[in-house]
């Protein structure tokens, strides 16, 4: 849900190839990493599949709320995938959103950044809160919350960092607009927490093995 | 499930989705009707943005082009039919 908005050539090169350099280093890990995991659990593969397609769809969809806002379903890849598969989706989705014109080639980077921090503390919170809040559609919905907070987080610290060319705002003025977009952004995460906590609950409904959940919860 | 440990859960949720609400409808209202990248120019002082020439459509719209939309969403349906018959679920 948190994407930068902005067109390419409005981050500097220097902060561009920076912001790819880490995203390439964190989905480079990801791919390490997922040897063991596809060994151990391949159906894995098949869900990163599914929330790669049903993300993709969604995001590309401007939702008359709010003056227009839109979902990506990142911590819902963060809860079905996990921290390894996650950085892939994340990647993927956004350099297929980028090819059809929706986001810069060059804020790619930055926005797997954005993006993955959603996916991993939406994850981490599911996890976290399973002894605290046994509901799935209330953990999840939490998670989401929590991702997606931390991902506008993330969008406002890139930005500030990394400047905007042409701007003439000071950083504090930025500051202010930026928190004002995370705001609006942030009633669009009410809708994706719904969202997220009925599909979670319904896997775990019909499917608890694909949460890592017993069937009680 | 213990009964109030799920209703301590829900009752947090709940008081999220109040303060989140509220916190969007009061920054809709400061920043009034604006597209997601018209907020943005605006937020960065970029001047003849989106504020002056907000070109969107109302109602439901596509981000980017409708065509390659449709074509890499049909190849992701592939992906995903060939991933479920050789990973399964």
């Amino acid at each position: 849900m948190a994407h930068i908005h902005l067109e390419d050539g409005s981050f500097t090169l220097f902060w561009v190839i920076v912001w790819w350099l880490i995203a390439l280093l964190l989905v480079g890990w990801a791919l390490w990493s997922l040897r063991r995991v596809a060994h151990k659990d391949p159906a894995k593969i098949t869900i990163a599949a599914f929330v790669t397609a049903a993300s993709f769809a969604v995001f590309q969809i401007n939702i008359p709320l709010f003056g227009g806002v839109h979902l990506n379903l990142t911590p819902l890849i963060g809860i079905l995938t996990g921290p390894v598969l996650g950085p892939l989706v994340v990647l993927v989705v956004n350099i297929l959103s980028a090819a059809i014109g929706h986001g810069g080639w060059g804020l790619i980077g930055a926005n797997v950044i954005v993006n993955l921090s959603e996916v991993l503390v939406a994850w981490l919170a599911f996890r976290g809160l399973a002894r605290i809040v046994p509901d799935l559609f209330v953990r999840a919905g939490i998670a989401t919350f929590a991702g997606l907070f931390c991902g506008n987080c993330m969008m406002i610290l890139i930005i500030l960092i990394s400047g905007i060319q042409g701007a003439t705002g000071t950083p504090a003025q930025m500051l202010a607009g930026l928190s004002l977009i995370a705001a609006v952004n942030m009633g669009m995460a009410v809708i994706e927490a719904f969202l997220t906590g009925m599909v979670v609950r319904y896997i775990g409904k019909v499917r608890p093995d694909l949460l890592g959940v017993s069937p009680r919860e | 499930m213990n009964k109030p440990e799920g209703k301590t859960g829900l009752i947090i949720l709940c008081v999220i989705v109040v303060m989140v609400l509220a916190a969007a409808l009061i920054a809709y209202h400061l920043t009034g009707d604006r597209s997601i990248e018209g907020r943005f120019l605006d937020a960065a002082g970029i001047h003849g943005g989106a504020s002056t020439n907000d070109t969107r459509e109302p109602g439901f719209s596509l981000e980017g082009n409708p065509l390659l939309y449709i074509v890499i969403l049909a190849v992701l349906g592939i992906a995903c039919i060939a991933a479920y018959r050789q990973f399964k679920i």
